[in-house]
């Protein structure tokens, strides 16, 4: 055996553990089959040319010389194309993590928005609903819709304002500014219900303005704050516990 | 003299080494890093195997054999980590 010969053997060892172990890394939380056997078949194509070099320096055959370098040219395609299915895999392991999370926040945040005790609802910049949760379907009759048409037969306008031009759901004089615990009146074919709304404009990348999120009440069922409340004339004012909508 | 199956391996080495290093990225850093010395052990070992048959042919002769030997020990520890560590997340 000479010098050259022993790191061979050492080689053919080698090459064969490294395909063991990638077949033996094959498994759900490790490499796929396709990577793992491309990865076993690359490392067998250099234990190939060890085992026929050591064939060689032990003087038993050299019938395999010839053969060698053009199974050697094998390995690299090989070993590239199990790597880079393996980095596609993480990829797309990736990807499916980041939807099912995906998926999991919005789940919960819809769990949120439907559990509220408040009407929330998002427009656009015709007031239009494009979303409403559970509490403003149930109670105030609005519904989101993926099209621009109004669903239902609730339009909310400031109070006492006529519903003569509104197109959507809402008035569009809420869209594009801050609002916080103004009047506003849910008109339906029963009759005008008073609110107490609240809003958020909503923007686009570019910064435009794209809608608004709504937030409203029944002005009665807005709870007491500190101090004794005073009288008030308004008809929609006559629960004593609404504290929000005393007249100035 | 020039082996041209040798040249081809040696130039394809060159090409698809960048290659699996770029689609290797995701891979804990240590078995990325053995990746990457063992191929760099193969590229070299194929630069000896053209050089021995201009100079020094005895010494770039034996460094072939051990630079290839050496990529085989440390694919095999590189492999070894990487089944180790599919098992550990387990």
């Amino acid at each position: 055996m000479t010098f050259s010969g022993s790191f061979d053997m050492v080689g053919l060892v080698g090459f064969i553990a490294a395909a063991v172990f990638s077949v033996m890394a094959v498994g759900n939380r490790g490499l796929s089959r396709l990577t793992g056997s491309l990865m076993a078949a690359a490392f067998l194509v250099l234990a190939f040319v060890m085992f026929s070099n050591t064939l060689e320096h032990l003087g038993i055959t050299a019938a395999m010389d010839p053969v060698e370098d053009y199974v050697e040219v094998v390995f690299f395609p090989l070993f590239a194309y199990g790597s880079y299915v393996a980095g596609s895999e993480r990829q797309m392991n990736l990807l499916r993590s980041t939807a099912r999370a995906a998926q999991a926040e919005h789940d919960m945040m819809m769990g949120i928005l439907d559990s509220a005790n408040v009407a929330i609802v998002m427009t656009d910049t015709r007031g239009c609903a494009g979303f409403a949760n559970r509490f403003a379907e149930d109670e105030f009759g609005v519904y989101g819709s993926a099209g621009h048409e109004r669903q239902g037969s609730t339009v909310i306008v400031p109070a006492g304002v006529p519903v003569e031009g509104v197109d959507g759901v809402f008035d569009i004089s809420l869209v594009g500014r801050y609002i916080r615990d103004e009047r506003w009146d849910a008109v339906t074919a029963e009759g005008r219900m008073p609110l107490m709304l609240s809003a958020s404009p909503m923007h686009a990348r570019d910064g435009e303005v794209a809608g608004a999120v709504v937030v409203f009440v029944r002005a009665t069922s807005v709870s007491p704050g500190p101090g004794p409340v005073p009288q008030a004339s308004s008809a929609a004012a006559r629960d004593a516990n609404a504290s929000a909508i005393v007249d100035a | 003299m020039l082996s041209y199956s040798e040249v081809f391996s040696l130039l394809l080495a060159l090409f698809m080494a960048p290659l699996i290093w770029r689609t290797s990225q995701g891979l804990d850093t240590t078995v990325r890093g053995l990746i990457a010395v063992a191929l760099g052990c193969i590229v070299a070992s194929y630069v000896f195997t053209i050089a021995e048959g201009y100079v020094f042919a005895d010494l770039l002769n034996d460094l072939e054999h051990i630079f290839i030997s050496a990529s085989a020990v440390i694919f095999a520890l590189g492999s070894y980590m990487l089944m180790r560590s599919s098992r550990d997340k387990g």
